[in-house]
């Protein structure tokens, strides 16, 4: 019994179109832009309509600070890095921050403990969870370009897709810690960390590849997000000297310092050019 | 004739700004052990009632604090008073610690020269307000403005002002406590007509009269 020569092509021409619908089906249907974000609006202002209007009222900060560190909500099934890697990301910028004598202790906020556009409502409870005054939230936005080089069409040869590196990927992320005084609910500073990876692969390595390179963004984010950060505290401790609404109070267990100060020392240098012409003979 | 040929050496300012500088070059890990510690005052470490005041949290703490300090002891030494330098530096020193121990439970640590500062700046305004009836508006308009920075201090006002290290604040209790104690004192000395302190006088006196 010999098949039908009819048939014996058909089954050729369908197998044929089987095999390369496999192998060109993930470039063919690969987005061209990828996008993973979570915003600190959209968390602390879920269903703002309009622009929040905060009382001008005086923020007290007591040091040593307390602080917990949280990665934002995404609210997405794929929430940018996992879990582990945003505790080991957290452990990072806590462990930059530690030698601050005016932090008191830093908590790092697991995600699970922070409810998707949950307002500071949520963040309130977090804060009173964790023992904490001042929370920084960091939020994160990352995009992920996939092109195609020509070479990719050497993907229908099958072995292509092993060997030949025809996508491209180019992850864009940005990272921002904007660091919020719970109680007055105000944004004291914030900080941005970006960076920037990009690569190619294989049709097959393509999706670890870019996952890993996607990891990476988050890593050298936050690496950039630090010393940006450690400036903009700086920068912020200046602004405290003239920014009427933020003040610094003690808290017991505090350290003190006998700074006479520059005014001291001009009224020291008054009182002493008194007593020097005073020793004068008229 | 040795005096009129070769000027007097302020000892006592000069000891003071040496023994200033010298803790001030200490490493951290040996100025902590001479700070005023509350915990570490009640298990009876005693020498931080006075070196307490001798050791500073920066380079920029220390200069402003013994640029202050030794600038007033030079005036009371010019003065023919290094003996009222000397005994306000000893006295002084633990009776303030003390007072800030017993009144600041909060305050654990602390550093700086400037609740003496004020004291010795306290007893030579008084000493310039009774000598001379002319510096009396110049002190009175000094005498104002301190107590206007002390009230910006425990306001929480000048806190961010003080250049202090993070987190550490200005302990305006020392410089009130200070001020107090130099009434106190110049109090106690016109009232025992210095015959309390005419022994630490005429050692002063004799340790300061140059060699020849």
């Amino acid at each position: 019994m010999h098949p039908q020569p009819s048939s014996q092509a058909m089954r050729t021409i369908v197998l044929f179109l089987m095999v390369s619908m496999l192998a060109g089906c993930t470039t063919l249907f690969r987005p061209e832009q990828e996008h993973r974000a979570a915003s600190v609006v959209d968390y602390l202002y879920p269903n703002a309509s309009e622009a929040p209007r905060l009382q001008p009222e005086t923020t007290t900060l007591r040091p040593p600070v307390r602080v917990g560190i949280a990665f934002v909500p995404g609210g997405q099934w794929d929430a940018g890095a996992s879990e582990e890697a945003k505790q080991l990301l957290l452990a990072r910028v806590k462990a930059a921050f530690a030698q601050y004598p005016y932090i008191g202790t830093i908590e790092v906020i697991p995600s699970g403990y922070l409810r998707a556009r949950g307002g500071f409502d949520n963040l309130d409870q977090v804060a009173r969870m964790f023992n904490v005054e001042v929370i920084a939230l960091l939020s994160w936005d990352q995009v992920q370009f996939n092109d195609t080089r020509a070479a990719a069409v050497l993907y229908w040869t099958i072995v292509g897709a092993y060997v030949i590196r025809g996508d491209k990927y180019d992850v864009q992320t940005l990272v921002d810690a904007s660091v919020f005084d719970v109680a007055s609910r105000k944004l004291l500073f914030r900080a941005p960390g970006s960076s920037r990876e990009k690569g190619s692969g294989t049709l097959a390595s393509f999706s670890e590849r870019s996952r890993h390179a996607r990891d990476r963004g988050y890593e050298q984010a936050v690496d950039n997000l630090i010393p940006q950060l450690k400036i903009s505290m700086d920068d912020f401790r200046e602004r405290l000297k003239h920014d009427a609404y933020v003040k610094v109070e003690n808290k017991p267990g505090y350290s003190g310092g006998g700074d006479i100060g520059w005014v001291g020392l001009l009224l020291a240098s008054a009182l002493i050019f008194i007593a020097h012409v005073q020793r004068k003979p008229a | 004739m040795c005096s009129a040929s070769l000027p007097r050496l302020p000892l006592v300012t000069l000891a003071v700004f040496a023994v200033g500088v010298l803790l001030a070059a200490l490493p951290e890990s040996q100025r902590i052990a001479l700070e005023y510690n509350r915990d570490a005052l009640a298990t009876g470490e005693g020498w931080r009632l006075w070196t307490g005041h001798f050791v500073h949290f920066s380079l920029r703490h220390a200069a402003v604090d013994l640029m202050a300090l030794s600038a007033l002891v030079l005036c009371l030494e010019r003065r023919g008073e290094g003996w009222v330098a000397v005994s306000l530096l000893l006295c002084a020193s633990p009776l303030l610690s003390l007072s800030l121990y017993f009144s600041v439970p909060g305050l654990t640590i602390y550093r700086g020269a400037s609740g003496l500062c004020a004291t010795i700046t306290v007893m030579l305004g008084l000493r310039l307000w009774r000598d001379s009836r002319r510096s009396r508006p110049f002190v009175l308009i000094i005498a104002i403005l301190f107590i206007g920075k002390l009230m910006g201090e425990s306001s929480g006002a000048a806190a961010n002002f003080s250049g202090l290290a993070g987190g550490v604040q200005v302990a305006w209790q020392a410089h009130l406590l200070g001020a107090l104690l130099a009434a106190l004192f110049d109090f106690g000395i016109l009232l025992s007509g210095m015959s309390a302190c005419g022994t630490f006088k005429k050692i002063v006196m004799l340790s300061s009269k140059p060699l020849c």
